[in-house]
């Protein structure tokens, strides 16, 4: 057979493949600006589909003083709210597929390394130096006092802090690296736990604030949070999607993907960096959202995308929709107040993982 | 013929313990050379000396291979992907050829149709791999491997887990290659096979005891020194030779040996 002949051959013999791929991209995409378009529109005041139009055109053209009644709301409070919990989703989606595709795992998540751990910790400090809060927050679990700033900045040091310790930790271990660094996770994530825990029995006032913060929320998402979370959520994600075959290799085991030319460890380096990237500056901003990470690549694998190239971005895209429609849950399910979206990811996120288990055997 | 890969003076140790010493071993194009000897005895890390994974205490490993692909390994109990379909593992041996970034060339796209093509493979290319037999599993990692388009197979007990069937399959793709030009190593646990072979080096406690043609190597006072065990080598029908355990050879201890630690 003529080379030609061979590689028309392989194409046709290779297009449910490729059509599956794009299929689950596309289906991704399409449910996730459902997703967005419903979550745009619904809420404690219902805006109409003409109304968010109007606001997203007027917005992205810049005539913001253009803006008018339900167009306000719409602008400055659902499409911030929106935008943020498409980066968060993305970020843990993205974060848990590469951990999973990294230890070779389906239970890994983002937050192994200690990343939730650390940025709770971090986040803990922040409200006990912030004395302006505490008691003082009402029905939104954080908001924008005079130290509200920093609650991201030290999330995202105390996320950066627990990696960088997992990982010294892990190079003293015996184990195998995987190992090592899974075990390390866990401990060093234990620790910040309890030390968590300690600081805010210490500052009993500011208990409330801590909790409503570290079972997620998006409600104090704004143009400017978005701005701040992006620029890490894209590196992390952009560094994630160059590992992609990379991880795909890693799927052999580690000698095989050494033998076929990937530099493991350097691989390795850079999938935690990706995630811990990614991961801290979701938590940073709206706290320890649980679940998405596991289950948006477990869904996304179970339609037809194992492969890392294709994984990766649908699980991002996966993750995003999910959190969307989750958020839209959490601030419709008991209106006029809120549940904080990471009660109910876990909530529903957790039977449908169960459910999820049981049909993959 | 020059050798493509050798070890010379190799020795290695994992902490105190030295595992391999002073071994030399070279492996030429169009050869099967067997690796045996008893659990313990070194072959898996000259294995992965040979295929660049370890590096050596001392001596040093000879790669007379232009191109990283030229050499591929085959682990023990290759771990595959249960749900990936067979083209999208085998398409992995290309990666030394494209890197990490690149996408597959139709040259590439042809070297991943003939792997599969060469293994049996071809018909199960859209299969997922957890509804695959053991045997068939075993196929798409040889033929992940050959997809590399390797001038030289390092394979670490590539009959485990298959029956006699699918063993018998595999020796005689091995064979194939080989006549292909591709040096192979092999890790083998069967002495069936290794006498098969066109050469079969015996190793224990980290160093070669024999290095030759299977009928020079395979000798019954040599495999019970080395395997600690009484046997004896047959010839069959078509003059191969076999090798049987003797539970009733005068002198063995066939069941509750002892052995001094």
């Amino acid at each position: 057979m003529t080379l030609a002949m061979q590689r028309l051959a392989s194409l046709r013999a290779d297009r449910p493949r490729k059509a599956r791929a794009l299929a689950v991209i596309l289906g991704a995409s399409a449910l996730l600006a459902f997703a967005i378009a419903v979550s745009a529109t619904t809420g404690a005041m219902p805006i109409s589909l003409h109304a968010t139009w109007g606001a997203l055109e007027k917005g992205v053209l810049g005539r913001t003083s253009l803006l008018e009644g339900a167009e306000i709301v719409a602008f400055n409070l659902r499409f911030p709210r929106v935008a943020m919990a498409v980066l968060v989703g993305a970020c843990l989606g993205a974060s848990g597929a590469a951990m999973q595709g990294l230890f070779r795992n389906p239970l890994a998540e983002p937050y192994l390394l200690g990343v939730a751990g650390g940025a709770s910790f971090g986040a803990t400090l922040a409200f006990m130096a912030s004395g302006n809060l505490g008691p003082l927050v009402g029905d939104v679990p954080f908001v924008e006092g005079r130290f509200a700033g920093a609650v991201p900045l030290f999330a995202s040091l105390g996320a950066a802090g627990a990696v960088v310790i997992t990982l010294l930790v892990a190079r003293t271990g015996a184990a195998g690296r995987s190992t090592s660094l899974l075990l390390a996770g866990v401990v060093v994530g234990a620790v910040l736990v309890s030390m968590t825990t300690y600081l805010m029995l210490k500052d009993a006032d500011r208990l409330r604030a801590v909790v409503s913060w570290s079972l997620g929320n998006l409600a104090s998402s704004s143009w400017r949070s978005v701005a701040h979370a992006a620029p890490y959520a894209i590196v992390g994600l952009a560094l994630l999607f160059a590992m992609a075959r990379g991880l795909d290799a890693l799927q052999l085991g580690e000698d095989t993907a050494r033998t076929i030319g990937v530099p493991v460890p350097a691989l390795r380096l850079g999938v935690i960096a990706g995630a811990s990237l990614a991961t801290a500056a979701a938590v940073a901003f709206v706290g320890v959202i649980g679940f998405v990470g596991l289950v948006a690549p477990h869904v996304m694998r179970r339609i037809g995308a194992p492969g890392h190239r294709v994984l990766l971005p649908a699980s991002a895209l996966g993750g995003a929709a999910m959190l969307v429609l989750a958020d839209l849950g959490a601030r419709t399910i008991v209106r006029p107040a809120e549940l904080p979206v990471g009660v109910l990811t876990t909530f529903v996120g957790g039977p449908f993982f169960l459910w999820l288990l049981r049909r993959t055997r | 013929m020059s050798a493509l890969l050798e070890t010379e003076h190799v020795t290695h140790s994992y902490g105190a313990k030295t595992v391999l010493e002073n071994v030399s071993l070279a492996v030429r194009a169009g050869e099967i050379v067997a690796l045996a000897g008893p659990n313990g005895a070194g072959k898996t890390t000259l294995l992965k000396i040979l295929a660049g994974l370890l590096v050596p205490r001392a001596g040093c490993v000879v790669r007379r291979t232009e191109h990283r692909a030229d050499v591929a390994y085959l682990a023990q109990s290759e771990e595959l992907p249960l749900d990936w379909s067979v083209r999208e593992v085998v398409e992995l041996g290309r990666l030394p050829h494209v890197g990490l970034w690149r996408a597959l060339s139709n040259r590439d796209e042809a070297a991943v149709d003939e792997a599969l093509e060469r293994t049996g493979v071809a018909p199960l290319s859209h299969r997922v791999l957890s509804t695959l037999s053991g045997g068939e599993r075993q196929r798409v990692a040889l033929a992940r491997a050959l997809a590399q388009e390797p001038r030289i197979l390092l394979l670490d007990e590539p009959m485990t887990h298959l029956d006699i069937g699918h063993q018998v399959e595999l020796f005689s793709m091995l064979r194939s290659e080989a006549a292909h030009g591709v040096g192979i190593v092999a890790v083998m646990h069967d002495l069936g096979f290794a006498a098969r072979s066109d050469r079969c080096v015996l190793l224990s406690n980290g160093s070669i005891c024999a290095d030759g043609s299977p009928a020079e190597v395979l000798r019954a006072d040599a495999l019970e020194r080395t395997f600690d065990v009484a046997v004896e080598v047959l010839r069959t029908s078509d003059g191969e030779l076999t090798i049987v355990p003797s539970p009733a050879k005068k002198g063995a201890s066939w069941i509750g040996r002892q052995r001094s630690f």
